[in-house]
């Protein structure tokens, strides 16, 4: 399987001299077309820094990231941001909508971004919406919506460009269960249906479940992965064990 | 540590927060100590006595500059308060009583204010004595305005500026008094919502506003009182553009943001919905943007248009050099004779005739006869060739009467009219005519004797059979070269001649006598527009400032989600762009139907004078707008860098 996402030796350093803070260290890391991974980790553990630098929205001290076939570090400003316009889509855990807009045109915005004719943009929109089961909310601002249809709307966004690769941060953390395991089916759809790549940080070791793979980071540096066996039950209890022996985080998520 | 001394390390700390609107509000405090140093300066109040127009709008101007004072101080005061709302939870949440809080807060701002008024009297002062000197220099004065310091005025700015910062203060004290604990943790999850669309408001407004435009361009028709109509059509320019950008633009961008295929285009979606869903807190800034830039307007382009009407109304009074009547041959001969000596060279000479006679015509209250003269056409085509105005020649055209029609020559010092007689019956010497137009062009001008009475205009043939058995009356006009430094000249041939007073007319004395006083009004006007001009852009700086700060992490937002920093700048310049161009749009149109119900009234066309200012307001806002289009994209530009490191 071809890495769409591609990380060597990534370090990420923050402060000046005298008053290092280490984030990440020496991370290596490579996820295929269509995967759907977990990184896990206490707070402070470097989970939200790692998908802020792969996702192109900070850059690393040391180190190569190799997105879709192209190094990062060598990219204007302007073409990042048309990587991730294009290639990239995000979820996070604040929903990030717009409250000014319609759900309908929070989810248009990337493609009138990218002038997409109009007919294209409404046609996409309403798939989308239907797929994901918010397609009679259109009209709607999002603050007359509930957490979970926002965060789907948030999904629908962050796909309606088709993109190769999905990040999602803490993309359960403000949702009850139910809504949770809707939104996580739904990644698990996407990922299906569109054989879209999904990378997800999170504390909830029952959101991980849902995944093929889990990374466990612990002060920067990866110290355990984990695959299913198609048992989510099984996966489930062997994150729960992980997490209990890397320390901190199962307590602190209870 | 007490009360006082909290306040006071606070208002230390926050100095670097409220910097610019510290000097804003010096500066404020400095014109408006001017601006009253004029309305009791005791030579000021001499002038206003003169033209009631003017003082009109020296004191609708007044109004308007403490309204826009009072409004941008309240309006910063809410944005600061806006942005230490969470800090009141935590000294709450330390255990501080409301109470206490709520007078630090309070005792914060009149520390603040106080400091303007500290610091803002003094510039103030210096400022006046600049300002003193500009204004003797724009009058032409041999002498300057002494340093005047009216103690009167500083006691009034005192009461009105210290009443404000109080009244300020308690506002804050109970804003704080009232705030819950609860709320303000909460404040941070409030969502603002879309500003409701409410039709008949906004059509109300737009009526407000047309009413208001019909008024002002037809005021000399609807025969309304002059200062009951200036208040009527600002009662309803001031509440139509509230209503405007209340309602009506809400509807206009509801409307544009429903049509998908307008909309999904580059950046135009966000720029868009950003500028409606503020509009449910900015539109009263919007708004006073709007009315402040029409008064930049009206103040800007009314004192350009009266230095044009100072310096083609002196043609008017005095069409040349010199001009007398009622002179035997002798004299006119001793007269030439001192021109020659003189360092003067003739360049032309022409006589006018006339006859005097009575007029019947209904003057508003009833039939009215009163004493005019009377000229025929040819008499005045001759005059105009010599004197040559401006598109004399077009105006020869539109002045030439029917046998049954009169022109009317308003007489020269006549300089506001409220009633227009065209197309009314006057009665001449006996025959009725119609009155075909009112004009002011150069003929009689300002003669004592007979310069107070209009001059009607009839055809040759009418003209002859109106002056039998009337002796014929003859104006000489002498034009020489340098006519502005003739006084000594003109002081030479009154010695000459008999009765000088009430039959010499010369454009020497007519200039300086126009500059002295319309001088005045032209720098006067001039000194609003700047003081209009800094109240709008402070207006807009703030709106600018909160919109930037509102905004910030919906930009993150959209950069994260492949925004590049060009298609940003793109859409916060359409935003800014829309603060800009909507009220300075509004704000133009009204201030060029102000000049235009100047027009009517001064019977001139100020068009010169409304394209200058179009022009120069247009390239300030320019200006301006690209350095805060500027200033907000580095804002959120800058901004994304630390907010993305942190």
């Amino acid at each position: 399987m071809t890495p769409v996402i591609d990380v060597k030796n990534l370090t990420k350093l923050y402060g000046g001299p005298g008053a290092v803070c280490r984030a990440l260290y020496q991370v290596n890391l490579e996820i295929g077309t269509g995967e759907f991974v977990a990184v896990m980790g206490p707070s402070g553990s470097g989970k939200t820094t790692l998908l802020n630098i792969i996702s192109t929205i900070d850059k690393p001290s040391q180190g190569q990231i190799i997105i879709d076939g192209r190094e990062t570090e060598n990219l204007k400003e302007k073409e990042l941001a048309l990587l991730r316009r294009d290639v990239i889509g995000f979820v996070f855990q604040e929903f990030n909508l717009l409250n000014n807009m319609t759900i309908r045109d929070n989810i248009a915005l990337p493609l009138t971004l990218n002038n997409v004719k109009t007919e294209e943009i409404l046609r996409k929109v309403q798939e989308l919406t239907a797929l994901l089961g918010i397609d009679s909310q259109l009209d709607k601002y999002p603050y007359q919506l509930s957490g979970g249809q926002k965060q789907r709307a948030a999904v629908c966004r962050a796909l309606i460009n088709e993109p190769k690769i999905l990040f999602a941060d803490e993309p359960t953390g403000a949702l009850d269960s139910k809504a949770a395991a809707e939104l996580l089916t739904c990644f698990r759809n996407v990922r299906n249906q569109y054989g879209t790549t999904v990378v997800m940080v999170t504390h909830d070791a029952s959101a991980a479940s849902y995944c093929d793979r889990v990374l466990f980071l612990k002060d920067g540096m990866i110290s355990g992965k984990l695959e299913t066996n198609g048992d989510s039950e099984a996966f489930f209890k062997k994150i729960l064990n992980m997490v209990a022996l890397l320390g901190g985080e199962r307590n602190e998520h209870l | 540590m007490n009360t006082f001394k909290i306040s006071w390390l606070l208002f230390k700390n926050n100095l670097k927060l409220y910097r610019f609107y510290l000097a804003v509000l010096i500066m404020t405090t400095a014109i408006y100590y001017n601006f009253l140093a004029v309305n009791f300066n005791p030579y000021m109040q001499v002038l206003n006595e003169q033209y009631s127009f003017a003082q009109v709008a020296s004191y609708l101007c007044s109004f308007i500059l403490l309204l826009t004072v009072v409004s941008f101080m309240f309006h910063a005061n809410n944005f600061f308060y806006k942005l230490r709302y969470k800090e009141i939870g935590t000294y709450m949440l330390m255990g501080i009583p409301g109470g206490k809080i709520g007078t630090v807060f309070a005792l914060e701002s009149v520390m603040l204010g106080g400091t303007a008024i500290i610091i803002g009297l003094p510039v103030g002062l210096l400022f006046s004595k600049l300002f003193f000197m500009l204004l003797s220099k724009a009058m032409i004065l041999d002498t300057q305005i002494p340093f005047y310091i009216p103690m009167k005025a500083i006691t009034m700015l005192m009461i009105i500026l210290g009443t404000i910062i109080l009244l300020m203060g308690l506002k804050n004290y109970r804003m704080v008094r009232r705030s819950r604990l609860i709320e303000i943790l909460n404040a941070a999850q409030k969502e603002q919502s879309l500003p409701k669309i409410k039709w008949i408001r906004g059509l109300i407004g737009v009526v407000c506003i047309v009413l208001a435009y019909y008024l002002a361009l037809n005021i000399l028709d609807l025969e309304i009182d002059f200062i009951q109509a200036t208040l009527f059509i600002l009662v309803l320019i001031c509440s139509g553009t509230y209503l405007f950008f209340g309602s009506f633009l809400a509807i206009i961008l509801n409307m544009l943001i429903q049509k998908k295929k307008v909309i999904y285009k580059g950046s135009r979606l966000v720029s868009f919905s950003n500028t409606l869903f503020r509009l449910g807190t900015h539109y009263r800034s919007l708004s006073m943007t709007a009315i402040l830039c029409a008064a930049t307007f009206t103040a800007f382009s009314g004192s350009m248009a009266l230095k044009y009407f100072a310096d083609t109304n002196t043609a008017v009074e005095a069409p040349y050099s010199i001009s007398f009547i009622n002179q035997d041959g002798a004299t006119n001969q001793k007269i030439k004779a001192l021109i020659q000596e003189s360092p003067h060279h003739i360049l032309a000479e022409h006589q006018s005739h006339f006859i005097t006679g009575k007029v019947t015509y209904n003057n508003g209250s009833g039939e009215h006869t009163e004493t005019c003269l009377i000229t025929s056409y040819s008499e005045v085509r001759k005059s105009l060739m010599v004197t040559q105005p401006g598109n004399y020649r077009t105006i020869l055209k539109k002045i030439a009467p029917q046998d049954n029609e009169a022109v009317s020559i308003l007489h020269s010092n006549l300089i506001f009219s409220g009633i227009s007689h065209i197309r009314e019956v006057h009665v001449i010497q006996g025959k009725p005519y119609i009155l075909k137009r009112e004009v002011k062009i150069p003929f009689i001008g300002e003669i004592e004797d007979i310069g107070k009475y209009q001059t009607y205009i009839v055809t040759d043939r009418q003209y002859s059979e109106l002056k039998k058995n009337i002796s014929e009356m003859t104006l000489y006009g002498i034009n020489f070269t340098n006519p502005e430094d003739s006084i000594v000249l003109v002081e030479q041939i009154a010695r000459v001649m008999k009765n000088p007073r009430g039959n010499l007319n010369s454009y020497a004395g007519q200039y300086q006598y126009k500059y002295y006083l319309i001088g005045a009004f032209y720098f006067m006007g001039l000194v609003m527009a700047i003081v209009f001009v800094v109240s709008t852009f402070s207006t807009i700086y703030f709106k600018i400032l909160s919109d930037a700060i509102l905004d910030r992490e919906q930009y993150w937002i959209l950069m994260k989600i492949g925004m590049t920093e060009r298609e940003i700048a793109e859409s916060i310049h359409t935003q800014v762009g829309m603060a800009f161009i909507l009220p300075a749009v509004l704000g133009m149109a009204h201030g060029i139907m102000a000049i235009k119900a100047l027009e009517s009234f001064i019977h001139y066309q100020f068009t010169e004078s409304i394209l200058v200012g179009v022009g120069v307001l247009i390239l300030a806002m320019a200006g301006f707008y690209s350095l805060m289009g500027r200033k907000y994209q580095d804002m959120v530009v800058k901004g994304w860098g630390s907010h993305e490191t942190a």
